[in-house]
C-alpha cells in the first residue's frame, strides 16, 4: 500500500494530481460510501453526497495541511457532507431533521437497497432514537470498527467523551431493543 | 460481656426471597442474551446497486473534469466587488467629505450672527435651558465669579454702545 505521505504529495502536485486522485479514490470509496449510508440511509441520497464529498476533497486537497491525517480529514467532509444534505432535505421538506430520519427508517421496507432482516431493521430504528452525536459515535465504532482515536480526529471531541457517547449509545440501543 | 454476645451471633439477618438463587440464574442469563441481540447484529443491512463502485470512478471522474474545463467567472467575484465598492467609497466621500460646506464653529461665529439667529427663530427661554443639563450650572458658578471694575469696563467698551442700553 502507498505511503500517505507520498500520496498527498503527488495529489497537490500539478503533473499527478489526477493519477494520485484515482488512487485515493479506489483506497477510500467502500470506506466512506458507508459511513455516509449510515447517515442518510438511502443510496441514492449516499450516492449524492459521496459525490459532492469526493469533489470537494479533490478542489481542497491543495489546502490540506498534514496537521491531521489525511484519512480523518476526509471523513470529516463526508461527514460534514452528509449532516448539511439532511439539513437541506429537511429544509426543503419542512420537517425537521429528527422527522426526516424517521421518514428514512420508515422508507427503509420497500428500499431495495436495504436487505436487512427484523431484527436490522429494528436496529436501524433504534439507532434513529439517539441524539446525532450519539448515531455518528456508535454507527463508527460498531458497524465500521474505527478506532477511538481516528474517531476523536474525525469528529473533534475527546477520546473520554466518545467513549462515554458510545457506552450511554449502545445502553439505549439494548433497552430499546429488548422492549420492542 | 458485650464481646461475648458478638461471638454468639452467626448470622447477619438479611434473608433473601424464596428461590432466589435459582431464578437469579435465569435473570442474568435473560440479561446476557438481550445483550447477544446486538453482538448478533454485524451488517446494517445496506446495500448497493451492482457495480456500483466499479463505475463510481467514471462518474466522478467525468465531473471532476468537466468543472476543470468550465471556468466560470462568477458576477460577483472578489476583483469586481472591490471596484465596485471602491467607486462607490469615492461617490459617498465627495458628498460626505466638508469641501462643499464649511461648517462654522464656535470660534468664527460672530456675536451679531448669533442674536439675529435667537431673535429670528424665537427660541424660548425654556428651550435654552432645556440644553443645559442640571450639574452644568451650579450657584457657586455664579456667586463664586469674581467680576472686577477693569473687566467689567473693557467689556462695555467693545461691545455695547450707546444706543442700545438708551433702549433698555
Amino acid at each position: 500500500m502507498i505511503e500517505e505521505a507520498q500520496l498527498l504529495e503527488q495529489l497537490q502536485s500539478k503533473t499527478h494530481k489526477n493519477k494520485a486522485f484515482k488512487v485515493l479514490l479506489e483506497l477510500y470509496k467502500e470506506r466512506l460510501y458507508w459511513h455516509i449510508r449510515s447517515i442518510v440511509k438511502s443510496h441514492d441520497d449516499a450516492d449524492d453526497v459521496l459525490q459532492n464529498t469526493f469533489i470537494k476533497i479533490f478542489k481542497n486537497i491543495d489546502n490540506f495541511k498534514a496537521d491531521s491525517k489525511l484519512f480523518s480529514w476526509m471523513y470529516r467532509i463526508a461527514t460534514n457532507e452528509s449532516i448539511t444534505f439532511i439539513n437541506k432535505k429537511s429544509n426543503r421538506l419542512k420537517i425537521s431533521s429528527e422527522e426526516l430520519q424517521q421518514l428514512a427508517i420508515n422508507n427503509l421496507t420497500s428500499d431495495v437497497y436495504f436487505e436487512g432482516d427484523d431484527i436490522q431493521l429494528k436496529l436501524q430504528k433504534a439507532i434513529a432514537t439517539l441524539p446525532e452525536k450519539q448515531q455518528l459515535v456508535f454507527n463508527m465504532k460498531y458497524f465500521e470498527d474505527l478506532k477511538y482515536k481516528d474517531m476523536s480526529e474525525i469528529l473533534e471531541t475527546s477520546e473520554g467523551a466518545l467513549k462515554a457517547s458510545y457506552h450511554i449509545a449502545v445502553k439505549k440501543i439494548e433497552a430499546y431493543l429488548t422492549q420492542n | 460481656m458485650k464481646n461475648k454476645k458478638i461471638h454468639n451471633i452467626k448470622s447477619t439477618g438479611f434473608k433473601t426471597p424464596d428461590d432466589y438463587f435459582d431464578s437469579v440464574e435465569e435473570k442474568i442469563f435473560s440479561k446476557l442474551n438481550a445483550e447477544s441481540v446486538l453482538d448478533t447484529i454485524k451488517e446494517p443491512g445496506f446495500k448497493v446497486p451492482d457495480n456500483y463502485f466499479e463505475s463510481f470512478n467514471d462518474r466522478l471522474l467525468n465531473k471532476t473534469q468537466n468543472e476543470e474545463k468550465t471556468k466560470v467567472i462568477p458576477l460577483f467575484s472578489r476583483t469586481n466587488l472591490i471596484y465596485v465598492s471602491s467607486i462607490a467609497a469615492a461617490i459617498l466621500l465627495l458628498f460626505n467629505l466638508s469641501v462643499f460646506d464649511s461648517k462654522p464653529t464656535f470660534d468664527n461665529l460672530d456675536i451679531e450672527t448669533v442674536e439675529n439667529y435667537i431673535e429670528d427663530e424665537s427660541i424660548s427661554t425654556y428651550e435654552i435651558a432645556a440644553l443645559f443639563s442640571d450639574k452644568q450650572i451650579e450657584e457657586d458658578n455664579i456667586i463664586d465669579y469674581n467680576f472686577d471694575e477693569d473687566n467689567i469696563e473693557e467689556y462695555l467698551l467693545i461691545n455695547a454702545d450707546i444706543e442700545a442700553l438708551i433702549l433698555d
